[in-house]
């Protein structure tokens, strides 16, 4: 083990130098306070001794530094103090020292001590490097758990409706959450959604987040293939079905799920409820123009197996819009823990009804986000949008949530050129479209700083008179331009960057650089049909 | 992540290799690049085959370049032919053009390298 000496005395530097080295310590040796952090800076020696009192900087400003340069490892500070001066030990050890060595000194004494500091640095050492090694498994977890969420819990929402418009969104909080939500087509006219939040957070809750979810699915199939199609189960049989296979497991994992599963029925004009404990349901009647809470009383999935479960129906207009969401959005907190409640939530519902079911989500995260301030969640934000609308068959808007990592950009491509199609954009506009935000996301990607290594783009996309708007949406650093790139770059072979903003700026018909209310940072994108 | 497949063939004395896949982008340039750096162990001159190529972007753009760079530090060359639409775009928007020798046909490239 390497140590640091420094004293500006010659002599007592000699003898405990002398002393280190007999007993088999390689030693550096340094005479004055600066000379010695220079050396540490390079060395990092696992222990220093100090004089105290020495000219220029003293022992006790050394081991200030040392302390201040805590990430390079722990190295344990010896004071030498002198029988002669009378010294605090208290502002010894306020300054990081761990230890006091009294001049002249004792060789049993310093050889014992020595043992024990060695003892302490490689504990330190082992602590560090098991610290480390959680740390990387923290971070697979969070993947993990990332991954399961986004393959395994949440939707697409499904294509071939023409009743109603589904707006799903969720963003993962640091820590996963045990949120899922699906989709069940019956007819195009007839939909079963279902949101579920398993009680519990990590790797367990979404686990058994997606257990339930396939659980719920299979239910479905195994009634419906003891009907007719005309004739299907009601959402409590199919509840009440799903809780007999998964009540006894749950308690045997000392879980449960609270959960809505509702039925959309465009033929009936209804929508049929089953709601086992989750968050209220909010309804904008476009009718009375009123926005309603919805709520049912049945207990959640995994308290009792035999439970009956209950259903209410409501009748539905086109225009009325269902709000299905977790506790992480009305629970989202204010830094002076404020939560954001339900009647933020309805005041938005009331004020933007008449909007797109994904505009109208925008706003919500918007909102969300500006409340919680820093953004950070501390649950899943998992929302689902219904918009009954019998003529809801072009959409205006779209927001899909990517995570922030070079897999997502094929992804994000793929949407871009679905959407882009259906806005009746050319071939040639498609490719310069899905060019231009592929390298301004791949900037984000790059650049942006996500929490945790787990960040994400949020993808919204507007349909405007003239074309298509993609709006990426990240947290992290502003990415405009010095100046509008006009010039193309210099071209040689000699460098092999700097060409993403100058295609950005060419392929796009308007490109902005902006920051939302809530402090996301934003880069939109518009394309004109030709 | 997109893939991208590198397969090279000797074809009258030229290397030509064929680069096929969803992409050459940001998700798999690194991979690439390392695939790629035997290439020019052996060889010197070269034309790459961009047809089943779907696309293809600024990271992809640097990544060609750098090879391009290796061959002619070897005093070689590297040639491109039968680019998809959408690459041609781009390869003429940010002027690659000017500095890759681009070929309609495989064959036509792999003939430029005699004269």
């Amino acid at each position: 083990m390497k140590i640091l000496i420094v004293d500006d005395e010659q002599v007592s530097r000699m003898v405990l130098g002398r002393t280190l080295r007999a007993l088999e310590y390689i030693v550096d040796v340094a005479s004055s306070g600066v000379e010695a952090w220079e050396m540490y800076q390079a060395h990092q020696h696992s222990i220093v001794i100090a004089d105290w009192v020495m000219p220029e900087m003293d022992g006790l400003q050394l081991c200030e530094l040392i302390r201040g340069q805590s990430h390079l490892g722990y190295s344990y500070l010896i004071l030498l103090t002198s029988k002669y001066e009378k010294q605090d030990r208290l502002t010894g050890l306020k300054s990081g020292a761990d230890d006091f060595i009294t001049k002249p000194f004792d060789r049993a004494e310093l050889s014992a001590r020595l043992g024990i500091a060695e003892r302490i640095v490689q504990m330190e050492k082992e602590l560090r490097s098991a610290n480390e090694r959680l740390e990387v498994k923290r971070r697979q977890e969070i993947e993990i758990g990332g991954n399961i969420q986004r393959s395994l819990l949440m939707a697409r929402p499904p294509e071939d409706v023409k009743a109603f418009e589904f707006a799903p969104m969720n963003l993962p909080s640091s820590q996963v959450d045990g949120d899922f939500f699906d989709f069940f087509v019956h007819r195009p006219t007839v939909v079963d959604v279902f949101i579920g939040d398993a009680m519990g957070k990590g790797i367990p809750a979404a686990l058994i987040g997606a257990g339930s979810k396939t659980t719920l699915l299979r239910s479905v199939g195994t009634l419906l293939s003891a009907r007719s199609q005309d004739n299907l189960p009601s959402p409590k049989d199919i509840v009440q079905h799903a809780n007999r296979t998964l009540a006894t497991e749950l308690m045997r994992l000392d879980s449960f799920i609270t959960l809505e599963y509702v039925r959309f029925d465009a033929e009936q004009m209804v929508a049929t409820f089953v709601d086992c404990g989750h968050t209220k349901i909010v309804h904008w009647d476009s009718t009375a123009g009123a926005v309603l809470e919805l709520s049912g009383s049945n207990f959640p999935i995994g308290f009792v197996s035999d439970e009956t479960y209950g259903e209410f129906s409501v009748p539905i207009a086109n225009g009325d819009l269902f709000v299905i969401y977790s506790d992480g959005v009305t629970e989202a907190m204010s830094p002076s823990k404020e939560l954001f409640g339900i009647d933020r939530l309805k005041d938005i519902i009331r004020d933007h009804a008449a909007e797109s079911p994904f505009q109208i989500l925008y706003r919500l995260r918007e909102r969300i986000r500006k409340h919680t301030q820093d953004g950070e969640l501390q649950d899943d934000f998992t929302v689902v949008i219904v918009r009954v609308g019998l003529s809801a068959a072009e959409w205006q808007h779209q927001l899909r949530v990517f995570p922030s990592r070079v897999e997502s950009l094929s992804e994000i491509r793929q949407m871009v050129g679905s959407l882009a199609n259906d806005c009746g954009l050319q071939t040639d506009s498609i490719d310069e479209l899905q060019l231009a935000v592929h390298e301004a996301t791949a900037n984000i990607i790059e650049h942006a700083h996500a929490r945790d290594g787990v960040g994400e783009i949020e993808v919204f996309a507007e349909r405007t008179e003239t074309g298509l708007e993609i709006k990426m949406l990240y947290e992290g650093p502003d990415f405009s331009p010095p100046e509008t790139v006009t010039s193309q770059p210099v071209i040689n072979t000699q460098r092999d960057g700097g060409f993403g903003l100058y295609i950005i700026q060419a392929f796009a018909d308007e490109v902005a650089y902006g920051t939302e209310e809530s402090g996301l940072r934003y880069i939109k994108i518009l394309k004109r049909r030709a | 992540m997109s893939n991208v497949e590198v397969r090279s063939e000797k074809e009258s004395g030229v290397s030509v290799v064929y680069l096929s896949g969803q992409a050459l982008d940001a998700s798999n340039v690194q991979r690439f690049r390392t695939e790629t750096t035997s290439l020019f162990d052996a060889e010197k001159y070269f034309v790459f085959v961009l047809r089943d190529l779907k696309f293809v972007d600024s990271s992809g753009i640097g990544a060609l370049l750098s090879c391009l760079r290796k061959a002619h530090a070897l005093g070689g060359s590297v040639k491109l032919a039968e680019l998809p639409m959408n690459v041609r775009q781009l390869f003429e928007l940010v002027r690659m053009d000017r500095l890759f020798e681009i070929y309609d046909a495989k064959e036509k490239a792999i003939d430029s390298f005699r004269s």
